[in-house]
Protein backbone atom coordinates (compact mmCIF):
# COMPACT_ATOMS: atom_id res chain seq x y z
CA UNK A 1 0.00 0.00 0.00
CA UNK A 2 1.43 3.41 -0.96
CA UNK A 3 1.61 6.26 1.54
CA UNK A 4 -0.68 9.23 0.82
CA UNK A 5 0.97 12.18 -0.91
CA UNK A 6 1.59 15.06 1.52
CA UNK A 7 -0.39 18.24 0.80
CA UNK A 8 -0.24 21.81 2.02
CA UNK A 9 -3.22 24.04 2.72
CA UNK A 10 -3.20 27.39 0.97
CA UNK A 11 -6.40 29.44 1.50
CA UNK A 12 -5.05 32.42 -0.50
CA UNK A 13 -4.50 30.24 -3.56
CA UNK A 14 -7.96 28.72 -3.03
CA UNK A 15 -9.54 32.18 -2.92
CA UNK A 16 -7.68 33.23 -6.08
CA UNK A 17 -8.77 30.01 -7.83
CA UNK A 18 -12.39 30.65 -6.85
CA UNK A 19 -12.27 34.15 -8.34
CA UNK A 20 -10.71 33.28 -11.71
CA UNK A 21 -9.68 29.94 -13.25
CA UNK A 22 -5.91 29.37 -12.98
CA UNK A 23 -5.29 32.30 -10.61
CA UNK A 24 -4.75 29.90 -7.70
CA UNK A 25 -1.83 28.19 -9.38
CA UNK A 26 -0.38 31.59 -10.24
CA UNK A 27 -0.43 32.43 -6.52
CA UNK A 28 1.32 29.10 -5.85
CA UNK A 29 4.12 30.11 -8.27
CA UNK A 30 3.16 27.53 -10.89
CA UNK A 31 2.60 29.77 -13.92
CA UNK A 32 2.68 26.98 -16.51
CA UNK A 33 -0.02 24.98 -14.74
CA UNK A 34 -1.99 28.23 -14.21
CA UNK A 35 -1.88 29.02 -17.93
CA UNK A 36 -3.04 25.55 -18.99
CA UNK A 37 -5.75 25.47 -16.30
CA UNK A 38 -7.01 28.83 -17.55
CA UNK A 39 -6.92 27.66 -21.20
CA UNK A 40 -8.85 24.49 -20.31
CA UNK A 41 -11.58 26.12 -18.22
CA UNK A 42 -11.96 29.35 -20.19
CA UNK A 43 -11.72 27.42 -23.47
CA UNK A 44 -14.72 25.26 -22.49
CA UNK A 45 -16.53 28.34 -21.14
CA UNK A 46 -16.00 30.45 -24.28
CA UNK A 47 -16.69 27.49 -26.57
CA UNK A 48 -20.07 27.06 -24.85
CA UNK A 49 -20.83 30.75 -25.32
CA UNK A 50 -19.66 30.63 -28.95
CA UNK A 51 -22.01 27.83 -29.95
CA UNK A 52 -24.96 28.58 -27.66
CA UNK A 53 -24.72 32.36 -27.41
CA UNK A 54 -25.31 34.34 -24.24
CA UNK A 55 -28.50 32.33 -23.66
CA UNK A 56 -26.34 29.34 -22.62
CA UNK A 57 -26.04 30.96 -19.16
CA UNK A 58 -29.40 31.75 -17.64
CA UNK A 59 -29.88 31.82 -13.87
CA UNK A 60 -33.66 32.23 -14.21
CA UNK A 61 -34.73 29.73 -16.90
CA UNK A 62 -31.97 27.11 -16.58
CA UNK A 63 -31.44 27.24 -12.84
CA UNK A 64 -30.00 23.74 -12.27
CA UNK A 65 -27.53 24.10 -15.17
CA UNK A 66 -26.59 27.51 -13.74
CA UNK A 67 -25.54 25.98 -10.41
CA UNK A 68 -22.98 23.83 -12.27
CA UNK A 69 -21.90 26.76 -14.43
CA UNK A 70 -21.40 28.88 -11.31
CA UNK A 71 -18.37 26.71 -10.44
CA UNK A 72 -16.43 28.62 -13.14
CA UNK A 73 -16.57 31.65 -10.82
CA UNK A 74 -16.82 35.33 -11.73
CA UNK A 75 -17.02 34.85 -15.54
CA UNK A 76 -20.38 33.06 -15.15
CA UNK A 77 -21.75 35.72 -12.78
CA UNK A 78 -20.69 38.54 -15.13
CA UNK A 79 -22.19 36.90 -18.25
CA UNK A 80 -25.45 36.05 -16.44
CA UNK A 81 -25.77 39.61 -15.09
CA UNK A 82 -25.31 41.02 -18.61
CA UNK A 83 -27.76 38.47 -20.01
CA UNK A 84 -30.48 39.26 -17.47
CA UNK A 85 -30.04 43.04 -17.61
CA UNK A 86 -29.22 43.75 -21.26
CA UNK A 87 -30.88 40.97 -23.27
CA UNK A 88 -34.11 40.14 -21.45
CA UNK A 89 -37.25 42.24 -21.09
CA UNK A 90 -40.72 41.98 -19.59
CA UNK A 91 -43.61 40.32 -21.38
CA UNK A 92 -46.56 42.73 -21.07
CA UNK A 93 -49.10 39.86 -20.96
CA UNK A 94 -47.47 37.68 -18.30
CA UNK A 95 -45.37 40.40 -16.62
CA UNK A 96 -42.41 38.00 -16.64
CA UNK A 97 -38.79 38.62 -17.65
CA UNK A 98 -37.98 36.53 -20.72
CA UNK A 99 -35.87 36.20 -23.87
CA UNK A 100 -37.28 37.85 -26.98
CA UNK A 101 -39.09 36.00 -29.77
CA UNK A 102 -38.49 36.64 -33.46
CA UNK A 103 -40.74 39.52 -34.44
CA UNK A 104 -40.16 41.48 -31.24
CA UNK A 105 -37.70 44.12 -30.20
CA UNK A 106 -36.54 45.35 -26.84
CA UNK A 107 -37.53 48.89 -25.81
CA UNK A 108 -37.57 50.80 -22.53
CA UNK A 109 -40.94 52.17 -21.43
CA UNK A 110 -39.39 54.52 -18.88
CA UNK A 111 -39.52 52.15 -15.91
CA UNK A 112 -38.37 48.79 -17.30
CA UNK A 113 -37.41 47.04 -20.56
CA UNK A 114 -40.35 45.46 -22.44
CA UNK A 115 -40.89 43.44 -25.62
CA UNK A 116 -42.73 45.27 -28.37
CA UNK A 117 -44.07 43.49 -31.48
CA UNK A 118 -42.50 44.56 -34.78
CA UNK A 119 -44.33 45.38 -37.99
CA UNK A 120 -43.68 43.28 -41.12
CA UNK A 121 -41.69 46.16 -42.61
CA UNK A 122 -39.46 46.30 -39.53
CA UNK A 123 -38.93 42.52 -39.61
CA UNK A 124 -38.07 42.73 -43.33
CA UNK A 125 -35.58 45.49 -42.46
CA UNK A 126 -33.79 42.96 -40.21
CA UNK A 127 -34.98 44.13 -36.82
CA UNK A 128 -35.45 41.63 -34.03
CA UNK A 129 -34.52 40.72 -30.46
CA UNK A 130 -30.95 41.48 -29.28
CA UNK A 131 -29.93 37.79 -29.31
CA UNK A 132 -30.91 34.55 -31.01
CA UNK A 133 -31.18 31.79 -28.36
CA UNK A 134 -29.87 28.29 -29.01
CA UNK A 135 -32.37 25.49 -29.49
CA UNK A 136 -32.32 21.71 -29.09
CA UNK A 137 -28.99 19.89 -29.02
CA UNK A 138 -26.91 23.01 -29.66
CA UNK A 139 -28.34 24.69 -26.56
CA UNK A 140 -27.80 21.52 -24.49
CA UNK A 141 -24.20 21.07 -25.68
CA UNK A 142 -23.44 24.75 -25.03
CA UNK A 143 -24.79 24.55 -21.47
CA UNK A 144 -22.99 21.23 -20.94
CA UNK A 145 -19.69 22.73 -22.12
CA UNK A 146 -19.96 25.51 -19.53
CA UNK A 147 -20.97 23.04 -16.78
CA UNK A 148 -17.94 20.91 -17.74
CA UNK A 149 -15.82 24.06 -17.39
CA UNK A 150 -17.28 24.50 -13.90
CA UNK A 151 -16.60 20.90 -12.85
CA UNK A 152 -13.07 21.12 -14.23
CA UNK A 153 -12.56 24.36 -12.31
CA UNK A 154 -13.67 22.60 -9.11
CA UNK A 155 -10.82 20.08 -9.56
CA UNK A 156 -8.39 22.94 -10.26
CA UNK A 157 -9.70 24.90 -7.24
CA UNK A 158 -9.16 21.90 -4.93
CA UNK A 159 -5.67 21.41 -6.35
CA UNK A 160 -4.87 25.07 -5.63
CA UNK A 161 -6.39 24.94 -2.13
CA UNK A 162 -4.52 21.74 -1.20
CA UNK A 163 -1.59 21.72 -3.63
CA UNK A 164 0.44 18.63 -4.27
CA UNK A 165 4.13 19.40 -3.52
CA UNK A 166 5.11 16.91 -6.23
CA UNK A 167 3.68 19.33 -8.80
CA UNK A 168 5.92 22.26 -7.79
CA UNK A 169 8.07 23.54 -10.68
CA UNK A 170 11.72 22.45 -10.75
CA UNK A 171 14.17 25.09 -9.49
CA UNK A 172 17.95 25.28 -9.25
CA UNK A 173 17.85 24.83 -5.47
CA UNK A 174 15.23 22.10 -5.75
CA UNK A 175 15.95 20.33 -9.05
CA UNK A 176 13.61 17.42 -8.33
CA UNK A 177 10.52 18.50 -6.36
CA UNK A 178 9.02 15.01 -6.70
CA UNK A 179 8.88 14.20 -2.98
CA UNK A 180 7.86 10.61 -3.61
CA UNK A 181 10.81 9.78 -5.89
CA UNK B 1 -32.49 48.88 -33.10
CA UNK B 2 -31.18 45.34 -33.31
CA UNK B 3 -30.60 43.51 -36.55
CA UNK B 4 -30.66 39.75 -37.00
CA UNK B 5 -27.01 39.40 -38.15
CA UNK B 6 -24.99 36.75 -36.31
CA UNK B 7 -22.96 38.11 -33.38
CA UNK B 8 -20.35 35.74 -31.89
CA UNK B 9 -20.87 34.88 -28.19
CA UNK B 10 -24.31 36.56 -28.27
CA UNK B 11 -26.25 34.50 -30.84
CA UNK B 12 -26.34 30.71 -31.07
CA UNK B 13 -24.57 29.04 -34.00
CA UNK B 14 -26.80 27.17 -36.46
CA UNK B 15 -24.70 24.01 -36.65
CA UNK B 16 -27.37 21.45 -35.84
CA UNK B 17 -26.13 19.05 -38.56
CA UNK B 18 -22.64 18.83 -37.03
CA UNK B 19 -23.48 18.63 -33.32
CA UNK B 20 -21.48 15.41 -32.83
CA UNK B 21 -18.25 17.12 -33.97
CA UNK B 22 -18.47 19.55 -31.05
CA UNK B 23 -17.09 16.80 -28.77
CA UNK B 24 -13.62 17.23 -30.37
CA UNK B 25 -12.84 20.80 -29.16
CA UNK B 26 -14.60 20.07 -25.86
CA UNK B 27 -12.42 17.01 -25.19
CA UNK B 28 -9.26 18.96 -26.12
CA UNK B 29 -10.04 21.79 -23.66
CA UNK B 30 -11.06 19.25 -21.01
CA UNK B 31 -7.78 17.35 -21.43
CA UNK B 32 -5.69 20.55 -21.27
CA UNK B 33 -7.41 21.68 -18.05
CA UNK B 34 -7.37 18.27 -16.38
CA UNK B 35 -3.76 17.50 -17.22
CA UNK B 36 -2.70 20.96 -15.98
CA UNK B 37 -3.26 19.67 -12.43
CA UNK B 38 -2.82 15.92 -12.87
CA UNK B 39 0.33 15.79 -15.01
CA UNK B 40 3.31 14.86 -12.79
CA UNK B 41 6.01 15.99 -15.23
CA UNK B 42 5.10 19.07 -17.29
CA UNK B 43 7.67 18.14 -19.94
CA UNK B 44 5.30 15.28 -20.86
CA UNK B 45 2.21 17.54 -20.83
CA UNK B 46 1.49 17.53 -24.57
CA UNK B 47 1.88 13.76 -24.82
CA UNK B 48 -0.48 13.19 -21.88
CA UNK B 49 -3.06 15.61 -23.32
CA UNK B 50 -3.04 13.82 -26.68
CA UNK B 51 -3.41 10.40 -25.01
CA UNK B 52 -6.30 11.69 -22.86
CA UNK B 53 -8.10 13.17 -25.89
CA UNK B 54 -7.74 9.85 -27.73
CA UNK B 55 -9.06 7.99 -24.65
CA UNK B 56 -12.13 10.29 -24.41
CA UNK B 57 -12.96 10.11 -28.12
CA UNK B 58 -12.19 6.38 -28.33
CA UNK B 59 -14.36 5.63 -25.28
CA UNK B 60 -17.27 7.63 -26.70
CA UNK B 61 -16.93 5.92 -30.08
CA UNK B 62 -16.98 2.48 -28.44
CA UNK B 63 -20.07 3.47 -26.46
CA UNK B 64 -21.74 4.72 -29.65
CA UNK B 65 -20.96 1.41 -31.40
CA UNK B 66 -22.24 -0.60 -28.42
CA UNK B 67 -25.51 1.36 -28.17
CA UNK B 68 -26.02 1.12 -31.96
CA UNK B 69 -25.64 -2.66 -31.80
CA UNK B 70 -28.10 -2.86 -28.88
CA UNK B 71 -30.70 -0.61 -30.52
CA UNK B 72 -30.40 -1.84 -34.11
CA UNK B 73 -29.72 -5.57 -33.55
CA UNK B 74 -30.35 -6.74 -29.98
CA UNK B 75 -33.58 -4.91 -29.12
CA UNK B 76 -35.42 -5.94 -32.35
CA UNK B 77 -34.52 -9.58 -31.55
CA UNK B 78 -35.74 -9.35 -27.94
CA UNK B 79 -38.90 -7.38 -28.71
CA UNK B 80 -39.76 -7.72 -32.42
CA UNK B 81 -42.18 -5.16 -33.81
CA UNK B 82 -45.31 -6.66 -35.38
Amino acid sequence: MSTPTPTEFNPLAGLAAAIFPGAGHLVLGRPKRALFACIGVMGLFLFGLLIGGIDAIDSKNDKIWYYGQLLVGTPTIIVDTIHQSQFKAYDLDTNMLRTGFPGEHRIHDGTRPIWEPLTYDEIDAGMGPPNIPGLGRINEIAMLSIVLAGMLNLIIFLDALMPNPNHAPKTKTNPEPEAAK
Amino acid sequence: MNTLAYTPFIDALAIHAYWYLLIIPMSIFLAIGYKSVRCMDMSKFLREVIIFVIQILGGLMLMAIAFTIIIVLVLPMLAPMP
